[in-house]
């Protein structure tokens, strides 16, 4: 949520991994292959395809069966 | 889903076991969680661009009498239709539901059950209920409690009386005495996994269930 909220919001990667870590830690550990870069590349694209229509999977229904 | 739903229960429900064989017992299960639906698409950028539109039209919302919030649905409402929604909500009301009135498919119907508990006692201050009257008459409630949703439809209720109480119909056309006693008992009618050790799903919620 807070990565969708930070695309919502125009935010750049650092900016959404500072509102999950906190500035300082970000600072402290946000290089070209850090793990926290690399995480936050990850949750990007699957926040953009939440937004993107992803949300309708979790509407409830209800599914006949056997 | 509606449509194969229907076709299902009247098979299931007609169909006799062939001699010697025994009936599969058929099953419903809800997937979804209104809950996480509605985390999500209050975030959502289109959304919160279709809420401000709304919003910016000062369309009011009107209410009727009864022993919770009974939202009355409008023609603007019809327009969150297609966000798979009977209303709209703020997504930037941080004090709102915690889940929106879901177009859900195949939602259980429930009907008012003179003797069953009422609903506002049943729920207390540990969850709420919120009604919608749509617009084709029908009621739809919404019951959260320990971060879930569940909804369930009434139909021919003119006015849902203070000390109302329904009972859910199953699936196949069944009615499940006592099945409001607890919301366990809506997680079981509709199919969602049941808190296991008196708790509920997922991460967070740390009050027992057993109410």
């Amino acid at each position: 949520m807070t990565v969708l909220a930070g695309l919502g919001a125009g935010k750049k990667p650092r900016g959404i991994a500072e509102d999950i870590w906190g500035e300082e830690d970000v600072a402290a550990v946000w290089y070209s292959d850090s793990w926290m870069r690399s995480q936050v590349r990850r949750w990007i694209p699957k926040a953009r395809a939440l937004a993107d229509g992803g949300w309708r999977e979790f509407v409830p229904r209800i599914l006949a069966g056997e | 889903m509606t449509g194969g739903n229907d076709t299902g229960r009247a098979a299931g429900a007609d169909a006799r076991p062939a001699p010697g064989r025994r009936q599969r017992e058929p099953s419903e299960t809800e997937t979804g969680d209104g809950v996480l639906a509605w985390m999500v698409l209050r975030q959502v950028g289109e959304y919160r661009e279709a809420w401000d539109r709304h919003a910016a039209a000062g369309v009011s919302v009107a209410t009727e009498p009864g022993p919770f919030r009974i939202r009355i649905q409008t023609k603007a409402d019809l327009e969150a239709e297609r966000f798979e929604m009977f209303a709209w909500e703020d997504p930037r009301k941080a004090d709102g539901p915690a889940s929106a009135f879901w177009r859900q498919r195949g939602m259980p119907e429930g009907v008012l059950e003179l003797g069953a508990e009422p609903l506002v006692g049943l729920v207390g201050d540990r969850g709420s209920v919120e009604g919608l009257r749509l617009l084709d008459g029908d009621l739809v409630l919404k019951i959260e409690y320990g971060g879930a949703a569940v909804q369930v439809r009434l139909r021919n209720v003119a006015r849902f009386p203070g000390d109302g109480g329904i009972s859910v119909k199953h699936g196949f056309g069944l009615r499940i005495p006592l099945s409001v006693r607890r919301l366990l008992d809506f997680w079981s009618v509709a199919g969602r996994p049941a808190p296991r050790n008196g708790r509920g799903r997922g991460a967070g919620f740390g009050r027992s269930t057993g109410w």
